[in-house]
């Protein structure tokens, strides 16, 4: 009961015109102090939702239906709005995609650091407010920092915003940064840049990283544990090498098949076919299973439970299961 | 390579833009280089880097600033005849790269795909038309009864493959696809790209593949061509350019892209990249990529250096890469 951050069974539930999405259907994770969890999806898989859930950031017709959400011991999702906008920014903060509509286009950088600053330290002065400003811009490894206060967000390149986001998103120390994308809008040569950025600060500062990405590549680069959703849930979690060497679920396969690599030649191109689930109206089994090269009667009619293959490492698949195997349907190749 | 095997020649093709008083941006300058019929070229490079504007000079959506392309012999970058442009038109088609802003959505799936097949006049009759579109549909995998849908009743990747049997309706030989698949999901991505391969063995096709995802280059393309503000930087078979590239920045390119491998990931070399690409706009003689170059001297810094063949087939623009040294 030591982690920093607990997820238990988190629904969110998000209604539209037409009926309501179960968008994020029961989510359980946890993120130890000083560690980073890669969040791995397609698009419309809940990651995203996810740890809006966790921020109390849904949109206005969003809500958490169900779970909870432990930060050392205190219940996040039940908090007053104040309370929440208090752990925002100072214990948990922010990344988003975006680093062009992030930013506030009519406010120089410095002024929108000293912002978060004073929002969360009102007692500071203005001179002391500035030189952490201009500390923190030095942080992110700008150039000039006292040059780059004074100037505006359209002054500066996409991958220097992104530097400036992480900037005001550290400004407090949080103790668990949330990174949604963070590199997806930006050329790969910058988005190596940003990714060291990451790693170098992590470890000066000690915050733990929860990054959302569909980029496996990202993934190898710089997380320590890896979660992969599909349909709303988790089907795989584990450590780093689990995931990539010792892959359990068919999504996760299928997955890493379909990228190609760029060390070897001539390999098929996996693709898995057909379009993931409708979670308006969810399947009521395994949400992979109409996609799933493996499928069986029961992936159909039953949500699989997890099972737990090494330490850490654990997935939702029936092929998994002690009795599938008992039947010599060991169609998972568990190598 | 025997000429009649090119299908595409593009001749110190230039576009420049004026973007205002005294500042010319230079999105394509200078480039020259050939496609083969029935091969994947692979162009890649960075945001801003002039891939778009190359593969849209090319199809007549910009007129060139000067250069020559010429089709299967014929110079199509000039003034052309109504008669020829529609010609043209028929034996070029592009793919676009965001499948939620090039379908018309007040247009049904059946017309969006006839367009060109009534401008051509390639069907006799009506019933014709309709039974050519629930062919093309039925080829990029899609169902009869989608033709009567709007676009907006389809996913991303659908869409893409709606806009695949519109590029294929006038029966092409050469497909410009500019980022067909980087706004989709990884498996839908594959999904794509193993339908466009499929096609180009069926059909004969030549494609421009225009990208900045390299893996995905380097899987679908014969030769891959590597553009830097403007100008081409690399150009060779795409095993060779993924295996010995010899650029500087192609070098700081491949190192740049996580592999989706913890092992190798962790344990590679990078060629570390500082700063950012500088402004296209009025940019003065000297290599464009001088200012991030680790290796950069001060020849790279005065004169813009030319394309060379190193070895058969692999050119570089670079100074310090002379032919037959490395």
């Amino acid at each position: 009961m030591s982690s920093l951050l607990e997820v238990e069974n988190l629904h969110v539930h998000i209604k539209t015109q037409l009926g309501v999405v179960q968008a994020v259907r029961g989510v359980s994770f946890s993120l130890e102090k000083g560690e980073t969890l890669a969040i791995v999806g397609e698009s419309g898989s809940g990651k995203s939702i996810t740890v809006k859930g966790i921020m109390g950031l849904l949109p206005n017709n969003g809500r958490v239906a169900e779970g909870v959400v432990r930060m050392e011991g205190r219940e996040l999702t039940t908090l007053p709005e104040r309370e929440m906008q208090k752990i925002r920014g100072e214990e948990i903060s922010m990344i988003f995609q975006d680093p062009m509509t992030s930013l506030n286009p009519t406010m120089t950088v410095g002024k929108q650091i000293m912002e978060v600053i004073h929002e969360h330290h009102p007692e500071l002065s203005k001179e002391t407010l500035k030189e952490r400003a201009i500390e923190q811009i030095r942080l992110v490894g700008l150039s000039n920092p006292e040059t780059r206060f004074g100037q505006y967000p359209h002054q500066l390149s996409g991958g220097m915003r992104q530097r400036v986001i992480i900037a005001i998103a550290l400004a407090c120390n949080p103790k668990i940064l949330i990174a949604d994308e963070p590199t997806t809008a930006l050329d790969v040569t910058i988005q190596a840049q940003i990714l060291d950025l990451m790693k170098e600060l992590q470890g000066k500062i000690d915050t733990s990283i929860i990054l959302i990405t569909h980029n496996l590549g990202v993934v190898a680069n710089i997380a320590d544990r890896v979660a992969v959703m599909y349909g709303g849930r988790l089907v795989e979690t584990g450590g780093l090498r689990d995931l990539f060497y010792e892959t359990a679920h068919p999504y996760t396969k299928g997955l890493l098949a379909s990228i190609p690599k760029l060390h070897e030649h001539n390999q098929q191109l996996f693709s898995i076919l057909g379009t993931p689930p409708d979670l308006m109206d969810p399947p009521k089994g395994c949400p992979f299973a109409a996609r799933c090269p493996h499928t069986m009667k029961v992936c159909q009619e039953y949500m699989p439970e997890y099972t737990s293959l090494s330490g850490t490492h654990k997935a939702a698949c029936w092929l998994l299961d002690e009795r599938a195997k008992k039947q010599g349907k060991d169609g998972a190749d568990n190598a | 390579m025997p000429e009649e095997r090119v299908i595409l020649q593009v001749k110190n093709l230039k576009r420049y833009f004026n973007v205002g008083k005294n500042q010319m941006l230079k999105a394509v300058d200078d480039v020259s280089f050939s496609i083969y019929r029935g091969e994947t070229f692979g162009l890649v490079g960075e945001s801003g880097c002039g891939k778009s504007t190359l593969g849209r000079t090319i199809i007549r959506l910009y007129s060139a600033t000067g250069g020559t392309v010429l089709f299967d012999g014929a110079d199509v970058s000039g003034k052309m005849s109504a008669a020829q442009s529609h010609e043209l038109s028929r034996r070029m088609q592009m793919i676009f790269q965001d499948p939620y802003a090039s379908l018309n959505p007040r247009m049904k799936v059946m017309d969006i795909i006839a367009e060109g097949i009534d401008a051509h006049h390639l069907a006799k009759s009506a019933q014709e038309r309709a039974q050519m579109v629930v062919d093309l549909l039925e080829v990029v995998g899609l169902q009869e009864e989608h033709a009567n849908r709007f676009p907006h009743e389809f996913s991303g990747g659908q869409r893409q493959r709606i806009g695949i049997a519109r590029a294929l309706a006038v029966n092409p030989d050469f497909i410009i696809a500019d980022e067909p698949i980087s706004a989709l999901d990884v498996s839908i991505q594959a999904q794509v790209i193993n339908l466009l391969k499929k096609l180009q063995e069926e059909r004969k096709l030549t494609y421009l593949f225009i990208a900045h995802d390299l893996s995905m280059v380097k899987y679908i393309s014969d030769r891959v061509g590597v553009m830097y503000l403007g100008s081409m930087t690399e150009l060779a078979e795409s095993k060779e350019l993924f295996d010995n590239p010899l650029h500087p920045y192609t070098q700081a390119l491949l190192s740049a892209i996580p592999l989706p491998d913890p092992d190798l990931e962790q344990s590679r070399k990078r060629v570390p990249l500082q700063g950012n690409i500088s402004s296209p706009i009025n940019l003065p003689e000297c290599c464009h990529f001088c200012s991030r170059c680790p290796k950069a001297t001060e020849q790279c810094r005065k004169v813009t250096p030319k394309m060379a063949e190193v070895r058969p087939g692999h050119f570089v623009a670079c100074h310090l890469i002379k032919p037959g040294q490395e």
